[in-house]
């Protein structure tokens, strides 16, 4: 697998581009036409996107939705998606949503078609945690040979999948009437198990580092720390480009975030399955980042949100961040054609 | 150390008392013969909760507040309060709650003094982790060798300003409650991460020890936010009993609840600190209960929170709970001044 490493400039930028939903068919026209139209103007719009922000990773934030049932179907359709990457070289990393499978068996399938495809960084992780794609990405200092950065990627549950991880009594209701958080029936989370696991293998790596490295969280779902800056705009928002729907977190809250804060080691999370909501945002001083969404013609959502996100990492522990709508990057003429 | 065991019936029951608030004033003047006389009451009520429950164990819920300065006088008015519980010889165990920290003395030494009275089974824990008193108490088996169930206490802390800012290392200025919330917007604290793990790791080595998983309740002075959820489906949650105001989580969620539905072995967690809360409710399997308060005559509590909760435990793993109103125990006129019709 490649190393990732900070320029000689000790830069490193991610561009992150979350729900495509590759084989969405919309209501109005499912033909088959329809949808190769649709992945044309995906492709010309990741082309824009990588051309322009030039990125040294693309990080794919679940609901990738590849629509193929065998391993050469799905790495087809995944390398047609990632074809600007591949044309590029780029080294590139993914996590799950809910979208992709509600089963572990069929994902780890998947990843092991992710993992052939040139460029992967992302794995499956430890088979004793929940889910597929748990894993740590080291980005190597530009100097020598040691981690000056973390990228971690878990796999946020449908929570559908709570009954089985948690042993919860077959009626166990996790989404009431009144929820406490998001509210939403689909909406996914961590297990305590993938928490505690973060928690020991950050801790684990600072030992052997001899020092705390800093890192980023990347999560399909958004945790429930994420209703607050949607409750309170004015106190936590940096910069907001859109937030258009409620922010389907899950009822459970694992700890993660405050987890993360007690390590104080993850300086940013970044989430994507509200395709209506793109925001970055501060609570405790943790960057709280919503990523809109890259499946363009998705019902309901605005053309306005069809985007990706650029990340630029300093050496020295510098975060900054910002939404990037595509229509700003292309014409329509490339949009149509491809 | 006296030995927690099942009765030869597989029956094992816990008297939690909660919010003693033994050196409070209401008013001032408060005068002497009312302080001595509301301390009265407060041994009173116990003595009356455990003719009533003959429980196997006391479990004080926090908030002491022995209100003395050094370790001997701490002994001293802890003798005071437990009277009934020593009189009896029963075992018993305390978690700390908020107020207790805000005492002329430190909880180290107030745990000290704890430990030299007679049946005392609470200890201050792993030195690594936050606050004091962090312990897994083992009731045995009633026919063989080996822990039939486990008792957890935690300290939950005090003030997130301070306790989450020190042991998350977070910045001073760190607004953890906003305008509007997550759950209800009170600045207290709560259990940490770190706690959540000892307990997961713990738990888990437990269970690898003894073959088998074990049952549990757990108890700790300030609520888990999930107790905000319950409150807003109280039908859906199988709410019973009275709640007369809003659970006051800390505003961050270290997952403790979640930590207990995936190790599968917590039944029951059990909270003190809200006076006018004397609820029980269930969410996803676990029962998330309130004591009332034991501590008489406090601003904003009425008579009916006045009482403790019965735990009962079944060597199959049976458990079943309910808040014992001292109203229950008594008769109005027996209550005192909570008694007094007012016109």
């Amino acid at each position: 697998m490649e190393k990732l490493r900070f320029s000689k400039e000790g830069k490193f930028r991610i561009t992150v581009i979350s729900d495509i939903h590759w084989n969405y068919r919309k209501k109005a026209d499912s033909s088959d036409a329809a949808l190769r139209r649709r992945q044309q103007k995906i492709t010309a719009g990741l082309e824009a996107l990588a051309a322009w922000s030039e990125p040294d990773l693309v990080f794919l934030g679940g609901d990738q939705c590849l629509g193929a049932d065998s391993a050469a179907g799905m790495q087809a359709e995944l390398e047609r998606l990632l074809m600007p990457v591949l044309k590029r070289g780029l080294p590139w990393a993914a996590v799950f949503g809910e979208g992709d499978s509600r089963k572990s068996d069929a994902l780890k399938t998947e990843q092991e078609v992710y993992a052939r495809i040139p460029g992967c960084v992302s794995t499956a992780g430890p088979e004793e945690l929940p889910g597929v794609g748990n894993f740590c990405i080291e980005i190597l200092s530009s100097q020598e040979d040691t981690a000056a950065c973390h990228l971690w990627g878990l796999h946020t549950l449908p929570e559908d999948d709570y009954p089985r991880y948690l042993h919860l009594p077959e009626n166990a209701r996790p989404v009431l009437p009144n929820p406490l958080y998001g509210g939403s029936e689909q909406a996914g989370g961590l297990t305590p198990e993938q928490v505690l696991w973060y928690y020991e293998e950050s801790e684990r790596r600072e030992r052997k580092a001899g020092k705390k490295i800093p890192g980023l969280m990347f999560l399909h779902h958004p945790l429930p720390e994420f209703c607050a800056p949607v409750r309170n705009p004015g106190e936590c928002w940096v910069w907001r480009y859109l937030a258009e729907e409620k922010i389907g977190a899950s009822e459970l809250n694992a700890g993660m975030f405050m987890a993360c804060l007690q390590r104080g080691d993850v300086k940013g999370i970044f989430c994507g399955h509200d395709h209506k909501n793109g925001f970055d945002s501060r609570y405790c001083d943790m960057l709280l980042c919503s990523n809109g969404s890259f499946g363009i013609d998705l019902e309901d959502v605005p053309y306005a949100l069809w985007g990706g996100r650029v990340i630029d990492l300093a050496e020295d522990g510098k975060l900054t961040t910002q939404y990037i709508p595509v229509m700003q990057l292309m014409d329509r003429e490339e949009m149509v054609t491809g | 150390m006296s030995r927690l065991q099942f009765s030869k019936e597989g029956r094992f029951r816990i008297l939690m008392v909660s919010d003693a608030h033994w050196n409070y004033r209401k008013h001032v003047p408060y005068t002497g013969e009312m302080y001595r006389e509301r301390q009265r009451r407060i041994v009173d009520g116990i003595e009356r909760l455990l003719a009533w429950a003959k429980p196997d164990f006391v479990l004080l819920g926090g908030d002491q507040c022995l209100g003395a300065d050094t370790e001997e006088e701490m002994q001293e008015e802890m003798e005071k309060l437990l009277a009934p519980v020593l009189k009896r010889g029963l075992p018993w165990a305390a978690v700390f709650g908020n107020h207790d920290r805000e005492q002329n003395h430190s909880l180290e030494t107030e745990q000290r003094a704890y430990e030299k009275i007679p049946g005392c089974l609470s200890a201050a824990g792993p030195e690594d982790l936050p606050g004091v008193g962090n312990y897994c108490l083992e009731v045995f088996s009633s026919r063989e060798e080996g822990v039939a169930c486990h008792i957890w206490g935690l300290d939950s802390l005090a003030e997130s300003k301070r306790d989450f800012v020190q042991y998350l290392n977070l910045p001073q200025d760190t607004r953890f409650v906003l305008p509007r919330p997550l759950h209800m917007g009170c600045g207290y604290a709560g259990v940490t991460p770190k706690q959540v793990f000892w307990y997961y790791r713990e738990s888990e080595r437990r269970e690898r020890e003894a073959g088998k998983k074990i049952p549990a309740v757990m108890f700790m002075h300030i609520p888990l936010p999930e107790l905000c959820t319950t409150v807003r489906n109280p039908a859906e949650c199988n709410l019973w009993g009275m709640q007369l105001e809003k659970p006051c989580p800390p505003e961050l969620n270290s997952g403790m609840f979640m930590a207990c539905l995936q190790r599968g072995d917590v039944k029951g967690i059990f909270f003190g600190h809200e006076h006018s809360n004397a609820f029980d409710s269930e969410y996803c399997g676990i029962t998330l209960g309130y004591d009332g308060t034991i501590g008489y005559d406090m601003n904003g509590t009425t008579c009916y929170m006045w009482g403790g909760r019965v735990i009962d435990l079944t060597e199959d793993g049976g458990f079943s709970t309910r808040f014992i109103p001292l109203m229950r125990l008594m008769k109005l006129e027996d209550m005192g001044i909570w008694g007094e019709r007012r016109e």
